[in-house]
């Protein structure tokens, strides 16, 4: 299987503290890899320096075997990597169908084409289909800011997928869902995975969510890599256990 | 003229692509540089937009004064018309041309006031950025969303009357 996102030896750190430490994995295309680990361990600040937030203080990413490490966001982005936030963010003052055209928009034309061509740049269809998929249609007109917290959560990954990416960075996308709109939540993901061939890496503390989500997972804890395996192994690994329980 | 051709030209590039991006930009910057949205360049689109505006309207003014000298292009000026478009409301599309109306003719309303009207137009400005700081558009939104809402109750009471 050939790997879409290589990070080798990737350190990050704050001042005197050492944030992610001589992290080095690979993500084979179409998996859906979980990350999982103690709070502070360096997950999201992971996350952050694959997707060019942080520019890390060594280490190489490669998306596609290109290398891509400190490129900025938006243009990792049109290069078919795409990211959800652990904190919401939807545009609250922009309708949903115009926050899931948003999340199109950038990867159609130039700039100057953009502006001359229709608002919806022929995104309206995509966009239908994402409603749809993840369930807004009742809500589609209505501003972001004005939907329920799980119904905004599934609005911001349902604009993580507008732009058919490659690569999807999920960082927490159960926190705070309730169980029905979990198991909804896992259904869409499992349905792109299948349909689209979209690859996953997602940063989850539900345990439940990420077994039965997850063909692979990473386990991170101070900042370096602990283990790796199928879920079944990682819930056997006492290193695992440690870290999470303490002695 | 001028004013109508150019609300056209800001309509249209509000309505676009371009102003769905200029929004987002307003509301969350991190977010949407993730989805994509090249933030410099729409940072510096926007910065050239409104100065054009801006020279574009120098040179109207120029020919409507007959003189123009640099004292007149001061700070004052400058505060005038920051003012103008946080008391119409920011964000809001006719919210500059409301704060502009406001800016022009409040003075003239206040002129009874003498010497003190300046005082009167800053407690009025400061009450308003207290109470209001979506500013003037932002008031009419949320008084036309109240009257909206009661008479929405005023309906729903009629009708369980009626079922009753």
């Amino acid at each position: 299987m050939a790997s879409i996102l290589e990070v080798e030896h990737l350190r990050k750190s704050f001042g005197g503290i050492v944030a992610v430490d001589d992290v080095s994995f690979e993500v084979n295309e179409g998996e859906i890899l979980g990350i999982i680990g103690p709070n502070g361990s360096g997950k999201s600040t992971l996350f952050n320096c694959v997707l060019g937030q942080y520019i890390p203080s060594s280490g190489v990413v490669r998306v596609d075997g290109r290398v891509t490490t400190g490129m900025r966001p938006s243009r990792l982005n049109r290069l078919g990597v795409s990211r959800t936030f652990q904190l919401l963010q939807v545009f609250p003052q922009l309708t949903v169908r115009d926050n899931l055209i948003l999340a199109g928009q950038e990867h159609r034309g130039t700039m100057l084409t953009r502006l001359f061509a229709r608002p919806d740049l022929g995104l309206g269809p995509q966009a239908d289909r994402m409603i749809d998929l993840f369930r807004l249609s009742r809500v589609a007109g209505e501003k972001a800011g004005s939907l329920s917290y799980g119904q905004q959560k599934l609005l911001d990954a349902a604009m993580a997928f507008m732009a058919g990416p490659r690569l999807v960075l999920l960082d927490e996308p159960a926190g705070g869902v309730n169980l029905t709109m979990l198991g909804e939540l896992r259904e869409r993901l499992r349905e792109i995975n299948a349909r689209e061939k979209a690859t996953f890496v997602v940063i989850e503390h539900n345990m439940e969510f990420v077994m039965s989500l997850c063909t692979r997972i990473l386990v991170l804890a101070e900042g370096r890599l602990i283990a790796e395996g199928s879920p079944a192994a990682i819930r056997a690994d006492a290193k695992v256990i440690e870290a999470y329980l303490g002695n | 003229m001028a004013l109508g051709l150019f609300a056209l030209l800001l309509f249209w590039i509000v309505r676009s692509s371009w102003g769905r991006a200029f929004m987002a930009l307003r509301e969350n910057p991190v977010r949407a540089m993730s989805l994509g949205v090249d933030t410099r360049r729409y940072t510096l689109m926007a910065f050239a937009i409104g100065s054009s505006m801006a020279g574009f309207a120098g040179a109207v003014y120029a020919p409507l004064v007959q003189y123009i000298e640099p004292s007149s292009f001061n700070l004052g000026l400058s505060l005038n018309i920051l003012l103008m478009t946080i008391v119409g409301g920011l964000g809001y599309f006719l919210g500059p041309l409301l704060g502009g109306l406001v800016a022009i003719l409040g003075p003239e309303w206040l002129r009874a006031a003498q010497g003190y009207y300046l005082i009167l137009y800053a407690i009025l400005v400061m009450v308003m950025m207290a109470f209001c700081p979506q500013g003037l558009m932002g008031l009419y939104e949320r008084l036309a969303k109240r009257l909206g809402a009661g008479a929405e109750t005023r309906a729903a009471d009629a009708a369980t009357r009626e079922r009753a």
